[in-house]
């Protein structure tokens, strides 16, 4: 494992630094609380994961293993803790599945002239009806740059699903920026006539 | 190979590309490559398009409690202080490759570190030379640090970030909050800013220092030599020479500020002089001048992180008439 700035903090906070475990909780808390968030509407309980999970993280502190992606290694936890919560709460009820029901990411439809020409509103509206899985692979790579590896590894699927699953979203979007090809040919016909 | 729409989607570069702009060349990039100009569109939507969550209200400030908890059972966790000691021992047989890593990061046990009255840490990021480093600092900013640089900031009781103290070259993607100045320090001015993306290239050893501002508003005040404070509008670059402390601002292509971050850059006529610190700061080498005069002569072009260093100085010496030797880690320039 590459020892970089992550791996430091990260033994130093399992060694028992107090700082470096201030560090850990000051820099990613919101960030866990913003995707977490993307799961459900319920704010408590996505606080309730948070402090389940840095509670879990300063008791087993030891037991914890190495990482050298903070990110990462805290995404993947609190994602686990929220699915826990959800299902307690009977909102999750698959027993064996990790998949959400949800994922909030939507995208703006409302455009000024020059996107409409190119039909951001509709592509907008697609990356919206795409399903949850989708939306939390885009979110994951686009948003937080993460690996196919470890968005895997965070939604608990196959590495191949994930390009499976990315390679579907994308076509559909890429079916919608095609079409305009069309338009201007029907557009050009129209004038023809 | 062309890299297919979903690499250029998810490649960071590409992303940092696609400005508000972007989509008003659609129809050429179309032309060129309908791939291209495809990833372009569903970039900015994913950029620029996305929804806030409804209820995005909760302040940080409601964290404190669980914040306070957890550090509780943190110290309270089993074998805490034994554990600490034995690795205090080892930390400090191992000190020179923390300090390789991430420099004084809570490394000196000095009183300020220690201080329960003020109840505030001092929190000290540094990358060597050769390495770059890309951190979040509590508040949400966004920092990218270039070689051999050190930012050094301090979190009050109530967790808010007032300001930071940079000495080298970083960019800082701050996020909006009107209830808060954030100040950059660095020894020759400061700089006062609301929600905004900007370069500052302060090193304690360059001639002159930068701040180039990318998006927003900045306010460059403390300016050695000067009174009256500076207002920066996005594309423009401020910039001082510490000698004779002359100072003027220019419109620039912002992109070229920030190239450094994708590990290359583009000099337009620069010194040798401050060339040579370049490479030395981006190869953790010495470069020793023979002859004084060098120093002066200017040199245009580009460099790239992959580059060799070899491959580099063959490319200056073709503009202007050098002799390298190489000696351990040191480089002697000479007259050819």
């Amino acid at each position: 494992m590459e020892k970089n700035f992550d791996y430091e903090i990260w033994e130093r906070f399992r060694k028992g630094d107090e700082k470096s475990f201030s560090y850990i909780f000051d820099t990613y808390h919101l960030q866990l609380f913003e995707y977490g968030q993307r799961f459900t509407n319920d704010e408590h309980l996505v606080k309730d994961s948070i402090q389940d999970l840095f509670f879990e993280l300063a008791r087993k502190r030891q037991k914890l293993s190495p990482t050298n992606n903070i990110l990462f290694y805290l995404l993947k936890s609190i994602r686990q803790k929220i699915i826990v919560n959800l299902k307690k709460k009977g909102i999750i009820t698959r027993e064996e599945d990790h998949q959400v029901s949800e994922f909030r990411l939507s995208y703006s439809t409302e455009v000024d002239q020059q996107e409409k020409e190119l039909r951001l509103d509709q592509l907008a509206e697609a990356i919206n009806q795409l399903p949850p899985r989708q939306k939390e692979a885009i979110y994951l790579k686009f948003y937080k740059k993460l690996s196919n590896k470890e968005v895997s590894d965070i939604m608990q699927i196959n590495y191949q699903s994930v390009g499976n699953n990315l390679q579907k979203a994308i076509s559909k979007l890429k079916s919608i920026l095609n079409s305009d090809t069309d338009a201007v040919i029907l557009l050009l016909q129209n004038f023809i006539q | 190979m062309k890299s297919t729409l979903i690499d250029r989607l998810f490649s960071r570069k590409f992303q940092e590309g696609v400005s508000k702009n972007s989509i008003q060349d659609y129809a050429r990039l179309k032309k060129e490559d309908k791939e291209n100009a495809w990833a372009t569109l569903i970039t900015y939507v994913l950029k620029f398009k996305r929804k806030e969550l409804e209820n995005n209200t909760v302040g940080s400030g409601d964290f404190s409690e669980i914040k306070e908890h957890s550090k509780e059972i943190f110290l309270n966790s089993p074998s805490g202080s034994s554990q600490f000691k034995k690795y205090s021992q080892v930390a400090a047989a191992a000190s020179v490759l923390l300090l390789f890593t991430i420099g004084g990061f809570l490394i000196g046990e000095s009183n300020l570190f220690t201080s329960k009255v003020s109840q505030s840490e001092y929190i000290e990021i540094k990358t060597p030379k050769g390495q770059q480093s890309e951190i979040s600092l509590p508040d949400g900013t966004f920092v990218a640090l270039n070689y051999d640089t050190r930012l050094h900031y301090k979190i009050d009781q109530n967790k808010k970030l007032q300001e930071v103290k940079l000495e080298g070259e970083a960019f800082f993607k701050v996020n909006k909050n009107k209830k808060r100045t954030f100040r950059v320090k660095t020894p020759d001015m400061n700089i006062n800013v609301l929600g905004t993306e900007f370069n500052v290239n302060a090193y304690k050893t360059n001639k002159n220092i930068e701040t180039t501002l990318i998006e927003g508003s900045i306010q460059i005040d403390h300016i050695l030599g000067h009174k009256e404070p500076v207002l920066l509008k996005p594309g423009q670059k401020w910039q001082l020479n510490k000698s004779n402390r002359k100072m003027n601002v220019k419109e620039v292509d912002t992109q070229i500020s920030t190239l450094w971050r994708n590990g290359e850059y583009y000099f337009e006529d620069i010194t040798l002089e401050d060339l040579a610190k370049t490479i030395e700061r981006a190869y953790n080498t010495t470069i020793i001048f023979e002859d004084e005069s060098l120093k002066n002569e200017r040199y245009s072009g580009s460099l790239y992180s992959d580059e060799t260093i070899d491959e580099l100085i063959e490319a200056i010496s073709l503009t202007i008439p050098i002799n390298v030797r190489k000696n351990n880690d040191e480089i002697w320039i000479d007259k050819r």
